[in-house]
């Protein structure tokens, strides 16, 4: 078995974004484990169920504490001091609470802990910094690879065992939910659609593309072939469940796991904005301040005719909506916007001008 | 996502000694009143001991992580609340009497008992 992926490097300024990422949601769940302490007291003041022998189950001070220093820790990982080791002991705080009372358990907050555990472990304290210098360069890309791993294993494990469960397959699952939902949809949708939802046909197909998005959600994200498409379709599923049932901190942990999944190489692409048009001076700031993740070098032409030209990865020069299909692509806020640009400019032909790479 | 939509009603009892053998008393609040050894008379709650969700009884809950999670759950809350009622002299056991929901299916009624050590 080859173990060249042990040995892999690759830019790392991009994991800095992922540290910053998870050690805003650690912070975020340990604001709502002080707001559930103050709100329902201590959990062992009353009925709960620990994993570990109740003596190690901490009291409720040295709870508190535990609270505390995911919070600070979550907080040094933000700004970038002792980043890793402090992302790494916030995380462990905050896997140690579960195992102390598994009432508390949810899979969404577990899940957010594991990653932060794991993003810790990858070399992410060298950029996105608030104090000292960011160090470029490369280093070992396998700790990031194993954070992609754990996304694809939650899809992975959601999708299968959906698949082998007879009432999710036929729809049985969905078809109460859906009628939950359906006086909602009556505000506005005519009554015949929004009876849809109501159909065992539509909640048995709504189920099948809900196990077959998971499935390619699982294994398309690591083909780059089929990543930018998976990598959307994830947004679009996450904002989905993030609209419809608000999953605590869910949809935003895998949204910012996808980070993982990010080429890490930098400024790949040029963008180049017509400089004599005001609008093109205040779009280039604008993206220069969205490209978060170094996709772009950045240039202000005066002689270009387009007011927004895109050269790809592979040399290939883009004008008008194709340009901008490309900018949504690589841009984080803009992403979104990519299928639908990408299905407009299906049949225009590109520009090829190669630059000789 | 969610593995099931599954839904449970909590109906919760305590089994009192009758003249003719045990005896179900209802307690829809989750509250109920009985003597200690000494006669006065103390209140009990439910709800001193076991939070959300399963501290709501009488309405339909959603079954968070299925139906088999919330029942492990809810028999363990049993055992809990009846080691810590050690001066009702009355109660021998608490009962959990839940109709279930599954998938949107009726599911079967299950019983749950916790006898007082």
């Amino acid at each position: 078995m080859s173990l060249g992926w042990l040995r892999e490097e690759r830019d790392a300024h991009v994991l800095g974004a992922l540290r910053v990422a998870f050690a805003s949601l650690l912070l975020l769940l340990a604001v709502r484990f002080a707001r559930e302490l103050v709100q329902n007291g201590f959990f062992a003041d009353a009925f709960y169920m620990p994993l570990l022998p109740r003596s190690w189950v901490p009291s409720r001070t040295e709870y508190v504490t535990l609270i505390a220093v995911q919070g600070l820790g979550s907080l040094l990982a933000l700004v970038g001091v002792l980043a890793r080791p402090a992302l790494f002991t916030a995380a462990l705080c905050g896997l140690y609470g579960f195992l102390c009372d598994r009432l508390n358990y949810h899979n969404n907050r577990y899940e957010l802990l594991l990653l932060a555990l794991l993003v810790a472990v990858t070399p992410c304290d060298r950029s996105f910094l608030w104090f000292g210098q960011t160090r470029p360069g490369t280093a070992p890309r396998w700790a990031a690879r194993l954070v992609g791993a754990q996304i694809s294993i939650v899809y992975l494990a959601s999708s299968l065992g959906k698949l082998v469960d007879a009432d999710w397959r036929t729809g049985a699952v969905l078809l109460p939910r859906f009628a939950v939902g359906r006086p909602v949809l009556e505000h506005f949708l005519p009554a015949s659609l929004a009876a849809l939802v109501s159909a065992p046909w539509f909640a048995h197909a709504a189920s099948l593309a809900a196990i077959g998005s998971e499935l390619f959600l699982a294994l398309g994200l690591w083909f780059s072939s089929t990543r930018v498409l998976a990598l959307w379709l994830g947004v679009m599923f996450h904002s989905g469940i993030e609209l419809a049932a608000h999953v605590e901190l869910f949809s935003y942990t895998m949204l910012s796991g996808y980070l993982a999944f990010v080429t890490p190489e930098l400024r790949e692409r040029r963008l180049s904005w017509n400089s004599e048009r005001p609008l093109g001076d205040y779009l280039a700031a604008l993206c220069r301040k969205l490209d978060l993740l170094a996709r772009f070098t950045h240039e202000h032409v005066s002689e270009q005719a387009s007011l927004l030209i895109v050269q790809d990865r592979a040399g290939l020069s883009h004008h008008g909506l194709a340009a901008w299909r490309e900018l949504a692509r690589a841009l984080p806020p803009l992403f979104p916007l990519w299928l639908p640009l990408c299905l407009l400019t299906l049949r225009e032909r590109r520009t090829q001008t190669y630059t000789g790479r | 996502m969610f593995n099931e939509a599954s839904r449970l009603t909590i109906h919760l009892s305590r089994e009192v000694a009758g003249r003719r053998g045990p005896l179900l008393v209802p307690i829809p609040s989750g509250r109920w009143r009985a003597p200690d050894s000494s006669g006065r008379v103390r209140e009990y709650a439910w709800q001193d001991r076991v939070h959300y969700p399963l501290d709501r009884l009488e309405v339909s809950l959603h079954a968070s992580y299925g139906l088999d999670a919330q029942l492990f759950h809810l028999q363990a809350a049993l055992d809990d609340v009846v080691r810590h009622i050690p001066d009702d002299e009355r109660t021998l056991a608490l009962v959990a009497d839940v109709d279930t929901i599954r998938n949107g299916a009726p599911g079967p009624h299950v019983r749950l008992r916790a006898v007082k050590p």
